[in-house]
């Protein structure tokens, strides 16, 4: 009996082995094919990421330039670049290579280098000009005309364009410039990186926030002020500027009217100077020493006066403005019935003093403006709805500025009506985030330029205006302020802003603009006068224009992606194409450090791979297949070494010794190596015990695999 | 009889031992086959989504393709459970160089329906077809169906994403013919959602404990993919490039019905009829009263102005 269950347990035991060898097998199939498609995300993450470093790298502000890198270590894998020598600076080619664990991923991509554009140095956005200079002024580069000021006024048969156009070349020619007059179309590809239409835009752009340093003005600088402004921030001086003595800074000058530097004054600004006036006369004399790098900029902006801003509002919160509800709820004091409008404000600039429509102050009525928004009225009947505000037709936008504030932000959110809410935006730029219509604190509309927000007259293609105001869905294209339910996006209320004028305006309008025009005629003082007597340098410098970008809304340099491919590569792809007709695998080891090719057996690879080794030639090119297959290993040759008879080094513990020959083999079955130390100590119970130097690196072989290593040209021994 | 009484305990206990190792043998059997089946499938499915990932990681931008095909597709049909076909243009590489091309994946149903858990679900294959420029010659204006590339699908479900996270499901340029039924896309797909489940048959031996489990034969691979030129704003290609054409006829889709016939130009008669006198302009009416004009505008208040 005792045989028979010891017979019995015994198959049992075997049996039970052999199914967890079987089990252990199917378990470590499906554990390499989990490995494997986790190789192929990482490596895809790390060409991906890689990619982007190398992107980041390669970019200055001059353009492109060759990385730094080539190869290195990224979460536990490698990544490869290779950057196409042909590569220039305004167009980049190269390639990533991402590898883990044998697989890889490449992304090959080319990119455009789009430098900013800029007007520079000199840009005159006036209606007409003249300009005197000596040749001791130095002007780096160009003076560019915007001739459109000229064209729109119509001008040219009071002061032809040609005739002011050869003077402003003398003068340029004098100091040492071009001139450019760019025809009225091209400015809209000139100015695309700057975001603005004209030199108005600009000047508008540098106020839309508040400037970071103010100097009253009308101003005379007497003393020797330094450090005026920084990098990037904008310093406005409110009135006519003389620098008598010595004014030095950077960043963005703006000036509100003329600018005058007597011979005894010195002017040194980094960054962009903004002259600009509304007068018929601008006088830019520069008689001293100046030095503005980056560019001058000069903006007149001389029309003839007419016309005010009106402002309409709309309202219907039960039933919503739409389409067949353009008049909303019926109108309101003074207006009786049969008026298209809730409420209604002619002359809302002139009557009220400002241009500055002010719908909510601390969550309060704003006195004297509430009667005519009805917009805390508004408010109020919503109570805590949530809601939102939206800008319509804002390329109407007057250069409006907003200012919103919801209780709990940290800060109120300002900006310029024509870009939008930014950050505060709710995935359209220019609709707000949502909030409760009861938290909501401030928020006012201020126009800053009437012209912009372009006319809405009398007479003028609609004869009804403003009350087809009312009566047009679209209310005439004109700048719409709006209020709209979150849940179901309902117009609630509706706030427009235009330029008016009436019939009977219109027509002082036109006298105005006649005794304006006589005036030019009959040799009065009008346009720019333009001065570089003096020791004056402009010098264009992208520089800190580019400074500036962030704070004025430039686009900047811009990266154009043309086009980019992948490649994805599996380790069993990666492995057939390293295999050698030899039957071992060409790879690269220590690919971040020494990136040395080595062909290593394939039981081997594994190993190698684990150790940070990639499969393939480290440069990446094709392996070649043509080696001749390796001869079967052979026994090694006696490994003593031949400058010392009878002895040899060996290695424990990573400690290098010279020993008798018949002593070794002690050294060995205590976890030495013979032949010196290797770069990588095998384990204490690996086989891998004779150390050789091959491709430049010491490693430890097994003695069944000496031979093959021998006749791969390796040498027995540490490399020296 | 005294030998087997005698030796019943060993009897017994081996019985019982060799019992217990043929049953747990049994069950190791059918949970190998399981495990192969599953692992096959895996690979089957797997290797499928790999082809597809790289073609989708490759797709090119609208500008893009309509500098290297002349047109522009990307389309998903099929509803939210099953993608019945799926087009876009991806790069083909070829050597050093490569071309673009417009592939269309289609889903055929086989008729046949596989066991997967507790459910029976349908089986389909994938075939593939494809639109490019012939080396030489004129550009075709329909797809080649090039074979079968998946076979044993239950599910494959396409799902793409504008830059502002809408769904895609039609983005094109006109020529040819609208897709019925399509809402076209101003935006093109900047991520695609796949989701490929493949299954087979497991071992149908089972005892009763192991039919009241699900079998283990599905396998399920989904990523979000991110076109690697979905940021890309310029039109550079590699390979050939074409000039504008009207879209290609997709697998299954109906000709476009012929351009209506040009209206005639008026031939002169060989024999023209005399001519006809001019007929007289009506006279105007004498009294024809005022024209409607818009209704009367309400008077401002005193003191405001409009």
């Amino acid at each position: 009996m005792g045989k028979l269950t010891l017979l019995l347990v015994g198959a049992a035991v075997v049996g039970g082995s052999l199914l967890t060898f079987s089990s252990r097998q199917i378990a470590g199939e499906t554990l390499r094919g989990h490995n494997a498609a986790q190789a192929d995300l990482l490596s895809r993450q790390i060409a991906e990421s890689g990619h982007a470093v190398i992107l980041a790298a390669i970019v200055d502000d001059s353009g492109f330039q060759s990385p730094p890198i080539s190869t290195r270590s990224y979460e536990g894998g490698t990544y490869r670049v290779e950057y196409d020598p042909t590569s220039t600076a305004t167009r980049a080619q190269f390639s990533v290579t991402g590898t883990y664990a044998g697989a890889s991923h490449t992304v090959r991509s080319t990119y455009d280098w789009d430098p900013m554009e800029y007007p520079a140095p000199a840009w005159l956005d006036v209606p007409y000009a003249t300009a005197s200079t000596v040749a001791s002024a130095d002007i780096n580069n160009a003076i560019q005309f915007d001739r459109r000021k000229h064209d729109e006024m119509g001008l040219n048969s009071l002061v032809p364009l040609a005739d002011m156009n050869a003077g402003l070349q003398a003068a340029a020619t004098t100091a040492g410039a071009s001139y450019s007059v760019p025809a009225g179309n091209a400015w809209n590809g000139i100015l695309e990186d700057l975001n603005v239409s004209d030199g108005e835009g600009l000047y508008q752009a540098a106020l839309a926030l508040p400037p970071e340093t103010t100097i009253a003005g009308p101003v005379t600088i007497t003393n020797n002020r330094s450090g005026v402004g920084a990098p990037g921030e904008v310093t406005h001086a409110t009135g006519d500027l003389t620098v008598q003595n010595r004014l030095q800074g950077e960043g963005m000058l703006v000036i509100d009217g003329s600018l005058t530097v007597p011979t005894s004054g010195k002017m040194f600004w980094s960054g962009i100077v903004i002259v600009r006036a509304e007068q018929q006369y601008l006088p830019v004399l520069l008689k001293g020493e100046v030095s503005i790098t980056g560019g001058l900029v000069i903006v007149q902006q001389a029309y003839p006066p007419g016309g005010h801003m009106d402002v309409t509002t709309f309202r219907d919160l039960g039933n919503g403005l739409t389409n067949a509800n353009p008049r909303g709820e019926a109108p309101v004091a003074p207006w009786t019935s049969g008026f298209p409008w809730h409420q209604h404000k002619h002359r809302f600039d002139e009557d009220l003093g400002t241009r500055r429509v002010r719908y909510l102050e601390g969550g309060n009525a704003v006195a004297g403006q509430e009667s005519w928004t009805q917009f805390e009225d508004t408010i109020r009947s919503l109570g805590s709805e949530k809601v939102y505000i939206e800008f319509e037709n804002e390329a109407r936008h007057g250069y409006g500025v907003y200012t919103i504030n919801v209780d709990g932000m940290p800060n109120p959110v300002r900006g310029m009506v024509r870009d939008g809410f930014g950050a505060y935006s709710r995935g359209d730029s220019h609709q707000s985030r949502e909030f409760r219509a009861d938290r909501l604190e401030d928020f006012e509309v201020d126009i800053r330029s009437l012209r912009t927000l372009e006319d809405r007259f009398d007479g003028n293609g609609c004869d009804s205006w403003p009350f087809c105001i009312g009566e047009r869905w679209d209310r005439g294209g004109a700048l719409r302020v709006r209020l709209r339910r979150h849940t179901d996006n309902d117009i609630l209320y509706e706030s427009v802003l235009y330029w008016h004028m009436q019939p009977s305006e219109w027509a002082i309008y036109q006298a105005q603009e006649a005794a304006w025009r006589t005036q030019i005629q009959n040799g009065g003082l009008f346009g720019t006068r333009l001065e570089m007597t003096g020791d004056v340098s402009v010098t264009f410098d992208i520089s800190p224009v580019l400074d500036l970008v962030d704070r004025l809304g430039f686009d900047g340099n811009e990266v154009i992606h043309l086009g980019s491919e992948v490649e994805h590569l599996t380790r069993d792809e990666n492995f057939a194409a390293a295999q050698l007709s030899s039957g071992s695998v060409r790879m690269c080891h220590d690919p971040t450090g020494t990136a040395t090719n080595r062909d290593v057996p394939s039981e081997e690879v594994e190993e190698n791979l684990g150790r940070g080794d990639t499969l393939g030639n480290c440069d990446g090119s094709p392996v070649s297949n043509n080696s001749a297959p390796s001869p079967a290993p052979a026994n090694p040759a006696n490994p003593t070494d031949p400058n010392n008879p009878g002895n040899v080094a060996v290695c424990v513990s990573g400690v290098e010794q010279i020993v008798p020959w018949s002593a070794v083999g002690g050294y060995l079955l205590s976890g030495g190596t013979v032949g010196g130390c290797p770069d990588t100590m095998p384990g204490p119970w690996s086989t891998r015990d004779i150390v050789m130097c091959y491709n430049g690196s010491s490693v430890a072989v097994r003695l069944i695999e000496y031979g093959w290593y021998t006749n791969q040209g390796a040498t027995f021994g540490a490399c020296p | 009889m005294q030998a087997i009484l005698d030796h019943l305990t060993a009897i017994l206990v081996g019985a019982t031992l060799l019992g217990a190792m043929m049953f747990i043998q049994f069950r190791q059997q059918q949970s190998s086959i399981e495990t192969v089946a599953r692992d096959r499938v895996h690979e089957q499915t797997t290797s499928f989504f790999d082809t597809i990932e790289r073609e989708v990681e490759n797709a090119r931008t609208r500008p893009q393709s309509v500098t290297g095909l002349g047109y522009y597709v990307m389309e998903i049909q099929g509803n939210d459970d099953r993608t019945d076909r799926f087009t876009f243009t991806t790069f083909e590489p070829t050597g050093t160089n490569g071309q673009l091309a417009s592939v269309s994946y289609v889903l055929v149903p086989t008729g046949e329906t596989v066991r997967v858990g507790t459910a029976l679900r349908n089986t389909y294959d994938l075939e593939r077809w494809s639109n490019r420029l012939p080396a030489s010659g004129p550009a075709p204006n329909d797809y080649t169906r090039e074979g079968i590339v998946a076979t044993d699908l239950v599910t494959f479900r396409v799902r793409a994403f504008d830059k502002d996270g809408s769904r895609v499901t039609w983005a094109g340029t006109n020529g040819g013919y609208a897709r019925p039924g399509a809402t076209a896309s101003a935006l093109d797909p900047v991520r695609f959602e796949i989701e490929v489940e493949g299954a087979t048959e497991g071992p149908r031996q089972l005892t009763g404990d192991q039919l009241a489990t699900s079998e283990q034969t599905l396998a399920r691979v989904a990523h979000s993919i991110r076109p690697i030129n979905a940021s890309a704003t310029g039109s550079l290609v590699s390979g050939p490039t074409a000039s504008a054409r009207d879209l290609p006829l997709l697998p299954g889709e109906p000709a476009p019905p012929p351009p209506p016939p040009p209206t005639p130009s008026p031939t002169p008669s060989p024999n023209p009829s005399p001519q006809q006198p001019p007929t007289p302009a009506p006279s105007p009416s004498p009294n024809p009263g005022p024209a409607p004009g818009p209704p009367p505008r309400p008077a401002a208040p005193p003191g405001y102005e409009v």
